[in-house]
């Protein structure tokens, strides 16, 4: 068994857990936060995305030791209490998601799109999605909000300059 | 108009679902982790067929941290049952039906890679798979057969079938057909292929059983498209009363009709957790879904439509194979016939109509269906047709549809299939479209992409559907003192947003804000009837049976609150949740009612209940004009547009309709373009990954410009129609005719789906072959 302490959603853990066991593993099974999903074996669905040091990765691409002193976010670190963080509250208020279960890796994945592009045009949306299946939507809404929160928070950022 | 007033202001406002999933508060089904539970993982059939010869399993047995090795000898030991086919038929062609239940674990002949052969049971899913390891599993190999057309001249899956037929059925009048095709000025005839699908939904399936010793009965939480059918199942396979089982379904990530169906591993869970005392889990990894659940379509259609020297459609036929599977499924016999026949000739008048169907095994999962069930499969195989036929007799291909077309004044209309069309006004529908469309800009559209070096190609198709599934809804409408309106249904969400939905036509009778509204589904012990969801039911059966249940809690609520207000009912007013004495202010809210009730145990003016009462069927319809882009270089086409029309009735939830049509027009066109489960000649999967098994990503979609155009449908009290199946049933026609206009200029005719860029640029190249030899 290894032992491996580092940061999620602020909060330092520290889990003990086999050598082989993927970074989501120990954040489903161990730390018990069940947002971040596994609809895949192979890397491909993006149901597991979360961010390590700011950057969106496939939880269950990265094992668990590997994340020893990093700073771990997942989808229930996002909101502050009861606000949504922007994304969260862009997809709720565009019916981007159906039953919710790629939703919150689809949303770290825009998270982590919005901080390297803050304006992205619809085809860069849908280009960096390429990672993230979604078999409900028909990705219409979800660009739609991703769009939007882009405006939002470019907005935002405009306001305070 | 002021927002409603309310009055019980202690209700507090409901966490809507979609708040709930954006933050990660989904409950699915590997969320779920009691302590102590125990994992439980299933040996598969490594050969597509064969007879096993040797099963040795006391190595796993052994192991530390196993709990129990499952075979199918304990499985007979124990009195298990066999999965077996919900929809025998009694009116096939010839009076044969063979239709051999499913076995929980292979009965010493494995008949399609992933069969379950057996299963362990440990302390983590790491031992458990290791333990798989440890198990010697011999299988005498025998020749397989995948391809439904190879079927009848293979060597028998079944010994009782040695043609490989399972059953043989038609409907319509064949001497009538074949009259009118003897007759017509044209024939045109074409066989299409509707390959083998994956529903694929993100969340993969999984089981949670519980046994409780000392009262007898298991709980099972998995996911479902509704519990009461499942217990049925479960309670059969088990061999025990009904009442001992209980089903929960939580969140469900995605089904689209795969997780309808009961399962192997489901009945595996639950004797693994009677004969273990503990609670065990299971839960697919996604190879082992692509191997094991069950596919939809497989249909190979050869198709005749006759037109006279105008145009007109005169008869279709159609002679269908469809490829069954190693088992016959739980409603695979009625997915291939009804569900075939009940839309054939759709939007089109056409006199004389006939379907047969062959259903074949073959060496592959069991199919059954998939969001349409059947009727994608009849729509786009006439829509191909109509588009080769006006291809080869040189017309419009919009124009000649138009022709067709099912018009106002011919409704209600009766189609050969004894289907009577409630609604709807498809010339006005298809004049809209055109406009939508801008179908008058697609030859400067397509003039642009040639300058690119890109053909383009569109794709302009109608649809309907005949909405079915079950009718046993019972919904139950409940007003709570604490202020709170609580609807339960047997049907199923997964997804969709049922939930959103049924509160919306609840809280409109009501007159209270939605969020007061609480519909619960999803838990047996909760619901007596309950038919689940399947066929977009939820409109046409659910929505119009909260309705009147909603409706009659109102009628007996008025009464009682005339009885406490001493005045006639007649003298009540009612609005925003209180009954006035009309000119007065004096009244009583609903909440204060049910407290009152709750109080005296005074049932009736706070609870009522209803079973679904009326015309089961409603004809939701529309029309695609897809444009698509082909490179032909690479063979790879990309959809530019996509505008649909669509009447589905009455709209309740607007950005719920729309999602269910732009989720539906893209599983659609992954049909059209990639998907297909693909099986080498020994039987073994290819596509067993997202990596091989391709689904659209959102680069591959466009935006989509979907609308409503809607024609209330008097089959139903609330003007709905359904929703859930429509995208799915029209669209894969609208992007396989855009592909292959985009591909006339090549002479390529007819290309099968999926319409992968390797498919197009091998048939590109073989017609430029052609052209060499021939100049």
């Amino acid at each position: 068994m290894a032992e491996v302490s580092f940061k999620v959603n602020g909060a330092p853990v520290t889990v003990e857990v086999e050598p082989r066991t993927l970074l989501v593993e120990a954040l489903r099974r161990n730390l018990g936060l069940t947002g971040t999903h596994v609809g895949c074996d192979t890397s491909q669905c993006g149901c597991c995305v979360v961010h390590v040091d700011g950057a969106s990765v496939k939880a269950c691409a990265m094992l668990a030791v590997q994340a020893e002193g990093a700073e771990v976010t997942t989808i229930e670190g996002l909101a502050r209490g009861d606000e949504l963080h922007p994304m969260q509250q862009a997809f709720r208020d565009h019916h981007g998601l159906q039953c919710g279960f790629c939703t919150p890796g689809m949303i770290m994945s825009a998270v982590d799109l919005l901080q390297h592009n803050p304006s992205p045009s619809e085809p860069e949306i849908r280009d960096w999605l390429e990672g993230n299946i979604c078999r409900c939507t028909g990705y219409h809404n979800i660009v739609k909000a991703i769009r939007a929160c882009a405006e939002a928070t470019s907005g935002h950022r405009a306001a305070a300059e | 108009m002021g927002a409603p007033t309310v009055d019980g202001e202690a209700g507090t406002r409901m966490v809507d679902d979609d708040e709930r999933l954006v933050r990660g508060g989904g409950r699915f089904i590997d969320d779920r982790a009691p302590a102590g539970a125990l994992r439980l993982a299933v040996l598969r059939a490594p050969f597509a067929h064969g007879r096993i010869t040797r099963l040795e399993t006391a190595a796993a047995a052994t192991m530390p941290g196993v709990r129990a090795v499952l075979t199918a000898r304990d499985l007979a030991e124990r009195g298990v049952a066999a999965l077996a086919t919900r929809a025998p038929l009694d009116d096939t062609d010839d009076g044969r039906f063979f239709a051999p239940p499913r076995p929980i674990l292979a009965d010493g002949v494995v008949r399609h890679v992933g069969e379950a052969v057996a299963a362990v049971v440990a302390d983590d899913v790491a031992t458990a798979a290791d333990a798989l390891e440890a198990i010697d599993l011999d299988i005498e190999a025998w020749p397989a057969v995948v391809d439904p057309e190879a079927a009848r001249a293979a060597g028998a899956i079944r010994a009782e079938a040695p043609d490989n037929v399972a059953f043989r059925w038609s409907k319509g009048d064949a001497d009538a057909a074949a009259g009118a095709m003897a007759r017509a000025a044209h024939v045109v005839e074409l066989t299409v292929r509707h390959p083998r699908v994956a529903a694929a939904p993100l969340e993969p399936r999984g089981a949670l059983a519980s046994y409780a010793r000392e009262t007898g009965r298991y709980t099972l939480w998995t996911p479902s498209q509704g519990v009461v059918a499942l217990r049925a199942a479960m309670a059969q396979a088990l061999a025990v009363d009904t009442d001992a089982v209980r089903i929960v379904t939580e969140d469900v990530g995605g089904s689209f009709a795969v997780k309808i169906w009961p399962y192997p591993e489901q009945v595996l869970a639950l004797v693994a957790a009677e004969r273990t005392g503990r609670p065990v889990k299971w839960v697919a990894d996604r190879a082992e879904s692509f191997a094991a659940d069950v596919p939809g379509r497989a249909r190979v259609d050869r198709a005749r439509l006759a037109l006279d020297a105008d145009g007109r459609f005169l008869a279709f036929a159609v002679d269908a194979l469809a490829d069954i599977g190693a088992y016959v499924n739980t409603v695979a016999p009625a997915i291939v016939t009804t569900g075939a026949t009940r839309v054939m000739g759709h939007v089109y008048r056409i006199a004389h109509l006939h379907y047969a169907v062959t259903a074949t095994f073959t060496n592959g999962p069991p199919t059954d269906a998939y969001r349409g069930a059947g009727k994608p499969e009849t729509v786009a195989t006439l829509e191909r047709l109509i588009d080769v036929a006006a291809a080869r007799l040189g017309l419009d291909r919009f124009e000649l549809r138009r022709r067709n077309l099912i018009t106002p004044e011919a409704l209600p209309y009766r189609t050969g299939m004894g289907e009577t069309i409630d609604g709807g006004d498809l010339p006005a529908l298809a004049a809209r479209l055109d406009e939508a469309a801008d179908l008058a800009g697609f030859a400067e559209r397509r003039a642009a992409s040639a300058a690119r070096g890109r053909r383009r190609g569109l794709g302009l198709t109608f649809h309907l559907h005949a909405t079915g599934g079950s009718t046993d809804e019972r919904s139950e409408v409940r007003v709570r003192p604490e202020g709170a309106v609580v609807v339960r249904s047997g049907t199923q969400d997964s997804g969709q947003g049922h939930r959103r939905a049924l509160a919306a036509v609840a809280a409109e009778v009501l007159d209270l804000p939605r969020e007061r509204v609480r519909v619960e589904q999803g838990d047996s012990d909760r619901l007596a009837v309950g038919g689940g969801t399947g066929g977009s039911n939820l409109m046409p059966v659910a929505a119009n049976t909260v309705h009147r249940t909603a409706h009659a809690l109102l009628g007996q609520a008025r009464a009682r609150a005339a009885e406490v207000l001493e005045v006639a009912s007649a003298d009540l007013a009612y609005a925003g949740g209180r009954f006035r004495i009309k000119g007065t202010d004096r009244g009583v809210g609903l909440f204060e009612l049910a407290a009152m009730g709750a109080a005296r145990d005074d049932a009736p003016a706070c609870i009522a209940e209803r079973d679904f009462e009326g015309e089961h069927s409603t004809y939701p319809a529309g029309g695609y004009a897809v444009e698509v882009e082909l490179d032909p270089e690479t063979g790879a086409v990309r959809v530019e547009r996509w505008c649909g029309l669509d009447d589905i009735g009455r709209v309740i939830d607007p950005p719920g309709a729309f999602g269910q049509l732009a989720g539906g027009v893209t599983q659609a066109l992954g049909e059209a373009l990639g998907e297909a489960l693909v099986y080498d000649a020994n039987g073994q999967l290819l596509t067993g990954s997202f990596m091989d098994y391709w689904m659209p990503r959102a680069g591959d979609v466009p935006a989509f410009v979907l609308d409503f155009a809607p024609t209330p449908s008097p089959n139903s009290r609330l003007g709905v129609k359904g929703v859930g199946e429509v995208g799915s049933i029209g669209g894969v026609a609208a992007v396989v005719n855009a592909v292959h206009d985009a591909l006339r200029p090549f002479g390529v005719e007819h290309v099968d789906r999926p319409l992968t860029p390797a498919k197009l640029w091998a048939a590109i190249a073989a017609r430029d072959r052609e052209a060499e030899v021939g100049g």
